[in-house]
């Protein structure tokens, strides 16, 4: 089973995104600050993280730039989502590492087909 | 009787004092209505030196900058000019000075108290015995409609963001209920829960699109243009749509001619005005078939996108681009749109210098017609620079340009032909393009140069990303066996610091 970690300040987002996702078939763990997601990243070595970028106190580029400069931590596919559908662009979040960019509001089909593109690219 | 002719003698031309002499700014009024003018309207109105000594100004700047007339003699324009704004203006100025063109200026005024004024106005050339001896400017104070303005933006941009993350809350629980996730839902509910998804995706697009508008009017949609095939962009957009017209039992029908149209355009626009356009006509034809034509016609690329739907009458059709224009809705369920996609495809086809209409005919069908210049790679480069100089002159910040230059161009394309160095060059543009970091960066090829535009880059930093472009290009012409042969010249111009106008840029780079 893949383990997905989603890192994302609002619980009810991590609340139904977890639920969506362990329903089909992923087991989740979730962290609600960036620097609990790095922790917890170490700790549990997911298959893949859901990043949030506006977070207080580390935000998600951090988050990113944080995970990537870490040999432990740097190759597991990161996929940002973000409700900043302006500032942060799919090819700006490459850059820094991550696999690719899901914009909120997005549909449980949309969530689905990318998590599963970036895991089946992983392996 | 001898008829007495008294010659009245001619009255003597009085010097004009400076502040009457306004012609300049294109002011079609005598001397008197001149003078009430430049005394009663609100407008800031200045005469001075190119090297800035204020030479005189009318109440209205005396009032808003807080200065007396003692003042004056002490004073010079880069005073009253913000620090920031001082390479600016000074380039204005003298351009102005030189071909006597007015130009327009934006920027921040200090007070005599150090209160900062964010004005916008125009510089033009006064003569004197027929020589340019001074400028004039007429400055309107728009401090007050900044700040609004931000704060507009801001609104929208928060207010926006604000709203996705509860909408996704939304979204995603009604949609785990209704997929039955947490247990059974009876169809009735579930007719429910589909009409609470429907509105739930409505409202993020009304979110998208007045985030789209308000950017769009604000002048922060900058364009990413590339050259690109049009014709493909259109096959691409038409093919994302097939399911959605074969589920409608509509037929669709595209028409190209040639079959690749090279055009310089920002893609992802492009996409957006097609999907909206051709969204809009599936909304409105029930019957019949879509058609998307494409030519070239007189220095243009146009794309027509017709259906037999129900069409607009003749009444609203000049209503089609405002904002939030809807026509023709209709009782009970169906698709809702935002009234804002037109509004939106213009602005953006704008954005390109085209233009954009719509013809319909009730009951018959409407037509939704674009153009799109097809600029040479020349008139290409140079709108470039000039978008590029705005863009970094609205931000304070520096412009670099990297010029790649094929050394005897003329010679290779004698021995290799010109085929051969048109597609050397392509590839080359192409190559640079994919080797650059930033969305903001491009590359554009001329005949035989490729430009680099490097915004917000200053000189030394554009040297960097020169010695890693050299080396990628060496190595592709080494692979392609090209060298000996092929040689490259490279330079930097750096915008406002080497060159601070569109025609020194262009001087420099022809150089």
């Amino acid at each position: 089973m893949k383990k997905i970690l989603i890192i994302d300040d609002e619980p009810q987002i991590l609340m139904v995104v977890g639920t969506r996702l362990k329903i089909n078939g992923y087991a989740v763990v979730t962290a609600l600050t960036g620097e609990q997601g790095i922790e917890k990243a170490i700790k549990e070595l997911p298959d893949m993280i859901l990043l949030d970028h506006v977070m207080p106190g580390m935000d998600g580029g951090e988050v990113l730039d944080c995970l990537k400069k870490n040999p432990v931590t740097k190759p597991i596919p990161v996929l940002m989502f973000t409700a900043n559908v302006k500032e942060v662009k799919v090819g700006d979040v490459q850059r820094r590492g991550a696999e690719d960019c899901l914009y909120k509001p997005y549909s449980s089909e949309q969530l689905l087909s990318k998590v599963k593109e970036v895991l089946d690219k992983k392996s | 009787m001898k008829k007495r002719s008294r010659k009245r003698p001619k009255p003597k031309k009085k010097r004009m004092p400076f502040h009457l002499r306004l012609g300049a700014c294109g002011m079609p009024f005598g001397e008197r209505k001149c003078h009430n003018f430049c005394n009663m309207t609100s407008d800031m109105i200045q005469v001075f030196k190119v090297e800035g000594a204020i030479l005189d100004a009318n109440p209205a700047w005396f009032h808003a900058l807080g200065y007396g007339d003692q003042d004056l003699s002490q004073l010079t324009v880069f005073h009253i000019v913000h620090p920031k704004d001082k390479k600016e203006a000074e380039a204005i100025f003298l351009a102005v000075l030189r071909d006597g063109k007015p130009r327009k200026f934006q920027g921040t005024f200090v007070g005599k108290s150090g209160k900062e004024l964010k004005v916008e106005g125009a510089v033009s050339r006064l003569l004197h015995r027929g020589k340019p001896y001074a400028l004039s400017g007429i400055f309107h104070d728009v401090t007050r409609h900044k700040h609004y303005e931000h704060l507009k933006d801001e609104f929208i941009s928060t207010v926006s963001h604000e709203l996705r993350t509860p909408l996704t809350v939304v979204r995603e629980g009604v949609s785990q209920v209704r997929d039955e996730l947490l247990g059974p839902v009876p169809d009735d509910q579930k007719a429910l829960l589909d009409m609470v998804l429907q509105n739930s995706d409505r409202l993020a697009r009304i979110i998208e699109e007045l985030l789209d508008v308000s950017r769009l009017e604000a002048g922060q949609v900058h364009l990413h243009r590339r050259l690109c095939d049009l014709a493909a962009v259109v096959r691409e957009v038409v093919e994302n749509f097939k399911i959605i017209f074969k589920r409608k039992n509509l037929e669709i029908f595209t028409d190209f001619l040639p079959e690749t149209i090279e055009i310089y355009i920002d893609r992802d626009k492009i996409v957006q005005i097609l999907n909206h356009l051709i969204n809009n006509a599936l909304k409105f034809t029930d019957h019949g078939h879509i058609k998307i034509h494409l030519r070239v016609r007189e220095g243009f690329a146009e794309c027509k996108i017709s259906d037999t739907g129900k069409g607009i009458s003749p009444k609203d059709v000049p209503m089609a681009f405002q904002n939030f224009s809807q026509f023709d809705r209709e009782v009970g369920p169906g698709d809702r749109g935002t009234g804002l996609g037109l509004s939106i495809c213009r602005k953006l086809v704008e954005l390109h210098h085209g233009r954009i209409k719509i013809e319909s005919v009730p009951a018959k069908g409407t037509t939704a017609t674009f153009l799109l210049p097809q600029y040479t790679h020349r008139e290409f480069f140079k709108d470039a620079i000039a978008q590029g100089m705005s863009c970094c002159l609205d931000k304070g910040s520096p412009l670099s340009i990297i010029i790649f230059d094929i050394l005897d161009f003329e010679a290779l394309e004698k021995k290799l032909g010109v085929r051969q160095m048109e597609s050397i060059v392509l590839k080359m543009e192409k190559i640079i393009n994919g080797a650059l970091r930033r969305v903001v960066d491009v590359a554009i090829k001329d005949t035989k140069a490729i430009m680099v535009l490097l915004p917000d880059t200053p000189r030394e930093s554009a040297f960097v990303a020169l010695g890693r472009i050299s080396q990628i290009l060496e190595d592709y012409l080494i692979r392609e066996q090209m060298t000996p042969g092929v040689e490259l010249h490279s330079s930097v111009v750096c915008f406002p610091q080497e060159a601070k106008t569109l025609e020194e840029i262009l001087d420099r780079i022809y150089a």
